[in-house]
């Protein structure tokens, strides 16, 4: 069975841990190694750092802070925000990075996925795709921090990384990010048949509920961002329930 | 002296954090005269198989890495570093490896759970594995693991512990005498892993002393 895996996600505005809502508005929340130290100690599957301001500078500046995390937190993290090229992966696995997430840089060149896979391989490469829903009932993917229309369709766009050799994909709705009020369920559901590689769902966790309703809709794992940095729910929380509910969950060390 | 091979293919960064944590000296060996200088060689590995051996073999690294373990030195393989261990890999077609444990490389099924085995999983000691000190030490500990492609030992002695992946029975831990292979990233696998991979450390130089 495989374990449905609770990730943390750190945006991060150097210096600053930030949180916006629908991707707009920065809160500084406070110093993001102090929120990365705690969820390590209790008990994080993995940590994900996003650059929230680096495609304006056309490059990532979270290098130096995901080298310090490195020498103190023994789980994996992945990295994104402004990675754009070989060359930007090969820093961030060398600064510490056990992949990079994609988005942007993705979407303008797609055969950068096929590229990166072949050279880092696929646990190397998660595709992050930034949602939102239109009048139509059909989803499309934004990009450059949701500044940018697409034009593609989400499902279709999903489809093509997974073929083209994605790890995995994460999906954040951008209607839900922030809220706490659920994730979305629906576009996950339509790729579910449409995928080979792990499904992630983030944007709008809110409560150990909201997790468990992933868990058992058959997806990958939740990245989750403001349900704990405002402590409205715990990972030992979370994980309680999930156990409760036979859903495969790492154990508390 | 512990030998953290770079050959351009792992996250060294990760190892070269674990490795000063506990407290175990270190040197990055980029070159076959570096190998000389190291009581145990750790082979690291993010990335493919082919390019894993090819960066190998360009860098000279590849018979000095076999005449380091013929001489009963200790060599731990992590993720691509363990399957590279194996006489072949299909990754991207057939490519030949180091030939250190006999058997191959395939790619996971995707018919009961999604690929890349990504996360956390369970590590249980192989049936055949019990004389195994090693079998002792990861039986029963969580461990992290993300890879598409997995080990298939020919010998079933050489196959210490595995974990599931859907239905499948897939290679967590092989061992062939002084070589050692982790499928996962005890690395990355918290307090738990770092103390697996001192223990293996220890272990592999009392035994090839």
């Amino acid at each position: 069975m495989s374990t449905f895996r609770l990730i943390s996600r750190l945006d991060v505005k150097p210096p600053f841990l930030v949180k916006g809502v629908h991707l707009e508005g920065v809160r500084k929340l406070g110093d993001p190694v102090v929120f990365a130290d705690d969820y390590y100690l209790q008990g994080i599957d993995e940590i994900y750092y996003q650059d929230v301001v680096a495609s304006l500078y056309g490059r990532s500046n979270l290098y130096s802070l995901v080298n310090d995390l490195s020498s103190r937190i023994f789980v994996p993290f992945a990295l994104g925000g402004g990675i754009r090229s070989v060359d930007d992966i090969y820093m961030a696995l060398d600064s510490g990075a056990d992949k990079v997430t994609i988005n942007s840089a993705a979407i303008l060149d797609p055969s950068l996925i096929n590229k990166s896979v072949h050279i880092f391989g696929s646990q190397c490469v998660s595709v992050a795709i930034e949602y939102t829903k239109l009048s139509t009932g059909k989803w499309t993917p934004l990009y450059h921090s949701g500044r940018e229309k697409s034009h593609l369709d989400a499902v279709a766009w999903a489809a093509e990384c997974s073929d083209r050799g994605a790890g995995e994909i994460i999906l954040t709705s951008i209607d839900r990010e922030g809220t706490k009020k659920g994730l979305d369920l629906e576009l996950g559901l339509e790729l579910q048949p449409n995928t080979s590689c792990p499904l992630l769902l983030h944007g709008g966790i809110g409560n150990a509920e909201h997790v468990l309703e992933a868990a058992v809709n058959g997806f990958s794992g939740v990245i989750i961002s403001s349900a704990l940095h405002f402590r409205l729910t715990s990972i030992s929380q979370i994980r309680t329930l999930l156990t409760s509910r036979n859903i495969s969950v790492r154990p508390a060390s | 002296m512990i030998g953290l091979i770079n050959y351009g293919c792992g996250n060294l960064r990760s190892l070269s954090n674990a490795l000063t944590r506990l407290n175990h000296p270190f040197m990055l060996v980029c070159s076959p005269e570096e190998t000389k200088l190291c009581d145990l060689l750790i082979l690291p590995g993010v990335g493919s198989f082919q390019h894993g051996m090819k960066n190998l073999v360009d860098k000279g690294l590849h018979d000095s890495i076999l005449e380091f373990v013929s001489s009963n030195k200790p060599l731990i393989g992590i993720c691509l570093g363990c399957q590279l261990f194996m006489d072949s890999s299909s990754e991207f077609g057939l490519c030949k490896g180091l030939g250190l444990i006999p058997g191959s490389v395939v790619r996971l099924p995707s018919s009961s759970e999604r690929v890349p085995n990504t996360g956390w999983k369970q590590v249980v000691s192989s049936d055949c594995s019990t004389l195994s000190p090693l079998s002792k030490i990861v039986d029963q500990s969580w461990m992290y693991f993300v890879h598409s492609y997995y080990c298939q030992p020919l010998v079933p002695s050489n196959l210490v512990a595995h974990c599931h992946h859907g239905t499948n029975q897939v290679t967590a831990v092989i061992q062939s005498g002084n070589i050692v292979g982790f499928q996962f990233h005890p690395e990355k696998s918290g307090d738990r892993g770092l103390d697996l991979l001192n223990q293996t450390i220890n272990y592999l130089l009392d035994f090839t002393h």
